[in-house]
């Protein structure tokens, strides 16, 4: 049996719930905010292993029948109105991180794997060491700092945040240059531009798909609401850039991961950054690659993590 | 390498016992008080590939990142500047500084007690899997647990491990021990909402402290949870901590950590948490100058090895 963790809301759930009653998966679909309603559950942890049962829907499952678990979100969903960060929130959150930290089964993803994202420079420095070259990067709050950066890269530079929080995208231009005072509030995250074109490549286990992204916008994700125009193609990477992109979720503990890379005018490829939770739904439904497919396969198959 | 850099509060028996040490070596240290750590600091780390250069500026003071000679880091204190209720705005704030010291960590060559980021592994061998296996890998037996939304598997778990178990909330600072009939009782009523229940086998309770991979064992015991301890004297350690410690410590990436471990009757450690950031204040005078000389040796060594 497959877990699922998400809202049914959500077009990356919405997919993968599809594709499992068409291919007659046995999975579960849970929402955390049902949590303690719609289901419950309890496992303990000793030396001669895990043990447990979920209760769902009025039936009860032991955990030796779950094989796996995708977790597409856990702690920012809650009810309308509700505050981010109250107690039932936090606590529902709480006890789904232990399982999933805890249960002796494959996790897409695990917590602490997830968690490199949340620092971006943190991040850069682990994909540098597993082999992409990444870009001239300088965080900072003093404003003389960024400006000369900025100069620095020949005014071809980009700033974004150092969290995985409002993480978009923006080319910096000379009018930015008088309001980099609000920087000392608050540390920023520079970078020199890089020329090319953008590839988005999903790691899913053993298994790799790249698109293309050919764009004039600056955060691609974006393009269409900055009115800019977009196109996505099916491309395949050369041998030593696959390589590089299963070293890097490796490197990470990510099992399933969106990797940013660009690819420059003289063929050198770039990596920006790998996102634990991509929305690959995006993608496919430009390209018709079949990258939710494989998700199910490796959920099916992949080996505990 | 010459500076030594301290972020956190003089309030602090840690903060006050290394810059002490360092000051009595002769060695620099600058301390970045958690009350200026959004006001008092300047970043600026360059990372080019994974290579980090840059500096900051405590004040009018500018401290190249390559002289550091290490970083003592107590988060606590640091962030706990920022206080409670943040509203949106704050807690953006707070996470970017993090964010950036996560980053700065990463680059940085020199010790770092402790060096904060993803996959540190601290805290209960059940939020951290990693954490349960160094500590196996350490010679140390994770406590048993269960966790759950339900009284009657509490109970269950309550009745099978000898009705003595901690029970703690989720978000909750501390567990408080259960036993016996009354135990049963207050599981019987509790309410529906996680939990867990750390089984705790007969045996001595002991706080270990570790610094620079050497144990120091106190006395303690279920009145003291949720309690900055009494200061205590150590006790004898077994000889074998010493090599599981270092070991430990060498698994989990960390210069200095405290367990609560109930050595049981079996010969068994059984380690029920590992705290990243200790509290000095609860451990006798003699330790804790033990421990501010094995952190500031940690330091020195890189600042005389520069020196030559």
């Amino acid at each position: 049996m497959i877990l699922l963790f998400g809202a049914m809301t959500d077009s990356v759930m919405g997919f993968l719930v599809a594709r499992m009653l068409e291919r007659e998966v046995h999975f579960l679909f849970l929402d955390p905010r049902n949590h303690g309603d719609g289901f419950h559950m309890g496992w303990s942890v000793e030396p001669h292993g895990c043990d447990g049962r979920l209760h769902f829907a009025g039936r009860t499952y032991p955990l030796s029948d779950i094989r796996s678990a995708y977790v597409r979100e856990l702690s920012t969903l809650r009810p309308e109105g509700q505050k981010q960060g109250t107690y039932d929130d936090g606590a529902t959150c709480w006890l789904l991180n232990c399982f999933l930290e805890t249960a002796p089964i494959l996790v897409v993803n695990r917590a602490f794997a997830s968690m490199t994202n949340m620092s971006k420079p943190y991040q850069t420095q682990r994909i540098a060491r597993a082999g992409f070259p990444v870009p001239r990067t300088l965080v900072t709050n003093c404003p003389d700092e960024a400006r000369a950066f900025y100069e620095g890269c020949g005014r071809r530079a980009i700033f974004k945040s150092t969290s995985g929080i409002r993480s978009i995208v923006v080319r910096m231009k000379d009018d930015d240059l008088e309001r980099l005072d609000r920087l000392r509030g608050c540390p920023t995250q520079f970078q020199e531009w890089i020329p090319g074109t953008d590839v988005r490549v999903h790691v899913m286990g053993e298994r790799l798909f790249a698109t293309e992204v050919t764009t004039d916008a600056v955060d691609y994700r974006y393009a269409g609401r900055d009115g800019h125009e977009r196109t996505m193609r099916a491309v395949e990477l050369p041998p030593d850039i696959a390589r590089r992109c299963r070293d890097t979720a490796a490197a990470l503990g990510l099992v399933s991961a969106g990797i940013d890379l660009r690819r420059t005018p003289d063929g050198e490829y770039y990596c920006f950054e790998a996102n634990p939770t991509p929305g690959f739904t995006f993608y496919q439904q430009y390209t018709g690659q079949r990258i939710g497919d494989a998700l199910v396969d490796l959920l099916l198959t992949g080996a505990p993590n | 390498m010459t500076t030594v850099l301290v972020i956190g509060s003089v309030q602090d028996a840690c903060v006050r016992g290394v810059l002490t040490e360092l000051e009595r070596r002769g060695a620099d240290a600058v301390l970045i008080p958690g009350t200026e750590i959004r006001t008092g600091l300047g970043l600026n780390c360059h990372f080019s590939g994974d290579e980090l250069s840059g500096y900051l500026f405590v004040g009018a003071r500018r401290l190249p990142l390559e002289e550091l000679a290490g970083v003592l880091f107590r988060p606590g204190c640091a962030f706990g500047a920022f206080g409670t209720n943040l509203d949106e705005e704050q807690q953006y704030v707070q996470t970017e500084l993090t964010a950036a010291f996560y980053g700065l960590f990463e680059g940085l060559h020199c010790p770092i007690v402790n060096r904060a980021g993803p996959g540190v592994l601290c805290g209960q061998p059940f939020n951290e899997s990693a954490l349960a296996a160094a500590l196996r890998d350490g010679g140390f037996t994770p406590a048993s647990v269960l966790l759950a939304s339900s009284s009657e598997q509490a109970l269950e778990f309550y009745e099978r491990h000898g009705r003595q178990a901690l029970f703690g909330l989720p978000l909750a600072p501390s567990p408080r021990l259960l036993s016996g009939e009354e135990g049963a009782r207050t599981l019987a009523q509790q309410s529906s909402g996680p939990c867990y229940l750390q089984a705790v086998p007969p045996g001595r309770w002991q706080r270990v402290l570790v610094a620079g991979g050497i144990p120091f064992a106190a006395a303690t015991g279920p009145e003291e949870l949720g309690q900055i301890p009494t200061p205590s004297s150590p006790v004898a350690t077994p000889a074998a901590y010493q090599y599981h410690c270092g070991r430990l410590a060498e698994r989990v990436g960390l210069e200095l950590f405290e367990m609560l471990v109930v050595r049981g009757d079996d010969g068994r450690d059984v380690c029920f948490s590992l705290n990243g950031y200790p509290l000095l204040e609860s451990w006798a005078a003699p330790v804790c100058e033990r421990v501010t000389a094995i952190l500031s040796d940690r330091f020195a060594c890189n600042v005389k090895r520069a020196a030559a």
